[in-house]
């Protein structure tokens, strides 16, 4: 296991229960339909990740880390762990607030869907984070990047939407499909990239 | 286990450069590291322990285990409790001692139970130390350890690192701008200066060499020895190299030897004589 998995959970625990907490709340507030909460989920789970580099410099846990013999690579996989880790326990609260939805409202809800948007918010959540990561680790100006991500996201959902985009992309498998790799392929340049850059970068 | 040596280091920061020919720090010894601020002592600190990758140049840990590092600022999770740092390290560092360091905690007098962000300026420093202390090190860095301790908690300090050298492979690098607690602690010294090494030697033999001698605000003294002078608002200092043979040369003249401090001042701030 990752010698550093275990400091990133615990030092957010915090984080762990207030991202889910909003997820529910604003789920239920918007009411968008039952397939928000996923891709809000996504977008939640990216800044976890994101904030925890900037803490991380700040409090000058990541010199501490290096300084002490621990592998610039081990820091960098912690970071994507802790991504993985985020997205499912958002992911399997988005499920409870889709659920609430549908109580609430008593819409539709297709499971064939909910895998499909699923896929989707994960891949989508992943490239985010790792973007987030890597601009942590280059730019060391991670907390505006969380800023634009949210307003963007508030922004997209405002004049498009959100279930008009889910639509697209729900009604076609091949095109899902398609976007997930893209998603994916981004994130592993991206993975690159950041370990690159803290290969090489001071702290 | 052999000594720790740096060598033909160079790193850049903008205008800055820290360039350092050669540097070695002997296992058995402490190694006190002073100097103005932006000297370069921190600089020199992180290349040493790999978090600054330099320009050019090599460390030579001399062992094949990791540094044990304390920084003038806590690094810990602000919100964890003193036992979760332990889970914490036992999964971090191969040979975590836990037994040690709830002991140390315990000595230091610090709750396991209070949260890193309940603890007081020393005891920050000292829960560092004693994570450093509670893995084996290959060599101890220590930024600027006592800043903004009371002189009990500085002396408490300085006992741990006394301890710590019991063993005779240990190996301690020590930064910092309370000159007398470099003094006491230190076996060699390194002197920095606008990211050069300008001293560099046996503390003792250091201090011995080095006097400083009181004169009045209007003096005008010179002659062979006197390296800088330093005309302050009550009177002008002299710094004397070789103070053996000054206080031979000129009897008249009564010279002190020099503490660390005032080296630091007179190197520092004092003008070429």
């Amino acid at each position: 296991m990752n010698r550093l998995l275990k400091k990133e959970i615990a030092s957010n625990t915090i984080m762990f229960v207030a991202l889910p907490l909003s997820i529910l709340i604003y789920s239920v507030i918007m009411q968008s339909g039952p397939y928000l909460p996923f891709m809000f989920a996504a977008f939640m789970g990216a800044a976890l990740p994101a904030s925890s580099v900037d803490m991380d410099d700040k409090s000058g846990w990541s010199r501490f880390a290096v300084s002490s013999g621990i592998p610039r690579k081990t820091m960098v996989d912690a970071k994507f762990m802790l991504t993985l880790v985020t997205m499912s326990v958002c992911q399997a609260v988005a499920f409870l607030g889709a659920m609430l939805i549908v109580l609430i409202t008593g819409c539709e809800f297709s499971i064939d869907d909910a895998l499909l948007t699923i896929v989707l918010s994960v891949c989508l959540g992943l490239m985010l984070s790792s973007a987030a990561l890597y601009i942590g680790y280059r730019f060391k100006g991670v907390a505006i990047f969380v800023v634009i991500l949210i307003l963007g996201f508030i922004v997209t959902v405002m004049l498009f939407g959100m279930q008009r985009i889910l639509g697209i992309f729900s009604d076609s498998i091949a095109a899902t499909a398609a976007v997930c790799v893209a998603f994916l392929a981004v994130t592993a340049l991206l993975y690159i990239l950041t370990l690159r850059t803290v290969r090489t970068r001071d702290f | 286990m052999g000594d720790f040596i740096v060598k033909g280091l160079r790193k850049t920061y903008g205008d800055f450069s820290l360039e350092i020919p050669e540097l070695v720090f002997r296992r058995g010894f402490v190694t006190g590291v002073v100097g103005d601020n932006g000297a370069g002592k921190t600089t020199l600190m992180r290349c040493m322990t790999g978090a600054a990758l330099p320009e050019e140049g090599s460390v030579d840990p001399g062992s094949p285990l990791p540094a044990g590092a304390v920084f003038d600022e806590c690094p810990f999770p602000q919100e964890m409790r003193a036992r979760q740092l332990s889970s914490i390290f036992s999964s971090m560092f191969d040979g975590w001692d836990d037994q040690r360091f709830r002991g140390m905690l315990k000595s230091f007098g610090i709750d396991e139970g209070k949260k890193v962000k309940e603890y007081s300026r020393g005891m920050r420093m000292k829960a560092q130390v004693a994570v450093a202390l509670s893995h084996p090190t290959g060599i101890l860095v220590l930024d600027e350890p006592t800043a903004g301790m009371d002189p009990a908690a500085r002396e408490e300090f300085l006992d741990c690192i006394r301890d710590y050298m019991l063993d005779e492979s240990s190996c301690v690098a020590i930064s910092s701008h309370i000159t007398s607690d470099i003094e006491k602690i230190a076996d060699y010294l390194v002197f920095l200066k606008d990211g050069k090494v300008i001293i560099d030697g046996e503390t003792s033999e250091i201090l011995s060499r080095y006097g400083v001698l009181h004169a009045p605000r209007d003096s005008d003294i010179c002659g062979s020895g006197i390296v800088r002078r330093r005309t302050g608002p009550h009177g002008c200092d002299y710094l004397v190299e070789g103070l053996e043979e000054f206080s031979a040369a000129h009897p008249e003249l009564k010279a002190d030897p020099v503490t660390l401090e005032e080296l630091m001042i007179l190197i520092s701030k004092g003008e070429e004589a």
